[in-house]
């Protein structure tokens, strides 16, 4: 449904973006995550067709936006980072402008503003200036704004940012509906959104991708296996030979009167390594594989400056 | 061939940009502002100028140099340092149509603040018998230069985020235009100038937006002058799409 390919986008001398390509699947929720100044926000106005990219190009629902710019942001709902709306218009006023702007028959109209309003949870604003409302509610309104034309595919850019928990949980909440019918692409840095969210993440830091994968498979990518055990003679070298792996894979510490081994290489059947603590007569207190935290690879990937 | 340009779509934005003005007092305020120096200019004479309506036209200048900046003023800047023009850059619009939208809007203002004078043409026709081509002429030439200057004014709004600066540097330009036309007189009356500078004379009327409306204020439709208006609004608003276009 969304094909990025090779975007880059140049700005004099600053590259922002270099050479991103994915792809998300129709019906597909998938979050854009990185750092500040990642390239996040510049990567989501080249889809959008706010930026043209420097070079490479933006496939939505098949029609590339360099030849057919509108007909593609007519199958988008975006939401941008900020300034979401126009503050000093009434929210009814905003949700027809929008609707106007998109071409919508007075029953498609009708029943996409009413469709968004009960969507974001504006019943009861409709009326209301936009610059009265808080934080939260105005991003409601973009959101809404955003689905008057029930769009197939979202793209919301960081829409939680500025939240209090409350709203943040409420918004979340929106989104997990929405992504359920949706093609779905969201920007944040807040971990736990893409994963109570998207079933996808894509890491981008210094305007490259370094991560794409499901989040469910993300944590087994550590590839260490850990054990903790007791007795003589133990030593790299006697575990490396026995499994026949590299002395260098195994890092080993130790803590009280127990030796932990962290074993950098996976490729081996850990029932081997029981075997040996049988064979030598070693106490094997644990053994496991190491699991990452999504928030440890995003740190890893992104080179630590969260 | 796709269609670029919709005025279906202009009609939207400019509705929006007209509710903008009259959403807060600001448009109102404008046209109070225009109104009352119009009038002020006009009757301190009218009466002793044996009641004439072609002071009307002559005293729009002035009230066009403060009144068109203020309403050019925000079409982009406002946009721009509120960072909504991501909103309207994302709607399935073009370039072309947005801007010719918000061009739109601030002739509707214009029109409505010409309009405001009517009374003075009718205080004219009762005290007297005006040239009805002159009252033609003098509005048809009202608007054309007023699009100018809001062509120009609607493209400085986009160089700059903040409406005041774009008011202040919309004036300033405006004033030149203005302005241009007294100085070739000048350079004129004097001879040894003239003789040497006459080209410049001629190009700076040339440029200014005042002196092609002054033949048409008196009755007089050359069609150079309103050639003139046209190409100059046509450069400016060209100006601006390509500006966006660039930035995007």
């Amino acid at each position: 449904m969304i094909e990025a390919i090779s975007l880059t986008k140049k700005f004099d001398i600053v590259t922002a973006v270099q050479d991103v390509s994915f792809q998300v699947s129709k019906g597909e929720a998938v979050g854009l995550l990185g750092p500040n100044g990642a390239g996040k926000t510049t990567t989501m106005r080249m889809l959008t067709g706010y930026y043209e990219p420097t070079s490479g190009t933006v496939k939505i629902g098949g029609m590339d936006i360099r030849q057919n710019r509108r007909e593609v942001q007519q199958l988008i709902g975006y939401l941008p980072e900020s300034s979401s709306s126009y503050l000093d218009m009434l929210v009814c006023d905003f949700l027809n402008f929008v609707a106007d702007a998109r071409d919508l028959s007075p029953a498609d109209k009708k029943r996409g503003i009413e469709y968004a309003v009960a969507a974001a949870g504006l019943e009861g604003y409709y009326y209301r200036p936009i610059h009265e409302l808080s934080k939260g509610y105005r991003q409601r309104v973009g959101l809404a704004a955003s689905l008057v034309h029930d769009p197939e595919v979202l793209i919301l850019d960081e829409p939680t940012s500025g939240l209090d928990p409350n709203q943040i949980a409420e918004i979340q909440e929106l989104l997990r509906k929405l992504a359920s019918e949706k093609t779905v692409l969201l920007s944040t840095h807040i971990l736990s959104e893409v994963e109570a969210v998207c079933s996808r993440a894509i890491i981008i830091s210094q305007g490259k991708i370094v991560f794409d994968d499901h989040i469910a498979r993300a944590g087994q990518q550590s590839g260490h296996v850990v054990a903790r055990l007791q007795g003589d003679g133990v030593s790299a070298k006697t575990v490396a030979n026995f499994l026949g792996i590299a002395e260098g894979d195994i890092q080993i510490t130790t803590e009280e009167a127990w030796y932990k081994l962290r074993i950098a290489n996976t490729q081996f059947d850990t029932v081997r390594l029981y075997e040996l603590c049988v064979k030598e007569g070693w106490r094997l207190a644990e053994l496991y594989y190491e699991r990452r935290s999504f928030a440890e690879i995003f740190r890893t990937l992104t080179g630590g400056h969260v | 061939m796709k269609k670029n340009f919709e005025t279906r779509h202009a009609l939207v934005i400019a509705r929006r940009e007209v509710n903008n003005y009259f959403n807060t007092p600001v448009g109102y305020i404008f046209l109070a502002i225009f109104i009352f120096f119009v009038n002020i200019l006009v009757f301190l004479r009218f009466w002793e100028t044996g009641k004439n309506i072609q002071l009307l036209f002559e005293s729009f200048h002035i009230p066009f140099l403060v009144f068109i900046p203020a309403v050019t003023m925000r079409l982009w800047a406002e946009e721009k340092k509120a960072g909504t023009t991501e909103i309207l850059f994302t709607l399935p619009m073009s370039t072309i149509e947005i801007i010719v939208g918000k061009y739109i809007s601030a002739m509707f203002l214009l029109i409505l603040a010409l309009s405001l004078t009517l009374p003075v043409v009718g205080i004219a026709v009762y005290a007297g018998s005006p040239d009805f081509m002159v009252i033609i002429g003098g509005y048809l030439g009202a608007i054309f230069m007023g699009g100018a200057y809001i062509a120009l004014g609607q493209y400085i709004s986009w160089l700059f985020a903040e409406q005041t600066v774009a008011f202040l540097v919309t004036t300033l330009v405006f004033f030149v235009l203005y302005a241009t036309s007294f100085l070739s007189t000048m350079l004129f009356n004097v001879p040894a100038l003239a003789l040497v500078l006459g080209w410049l004379k001629d190009l700076m009327a040339f440029i200014s937006v005042s002196w092609h409306y002054e033949s048409l204020s008196r009755g007089i439709f050359d069609t150079r002058d309103i050639l003139f208006f046209i190409l100059f609004t046509a450069l400016f608003l060209y100006l601006n799409w390509r500006s966006i276009e660039k930035s995007r």
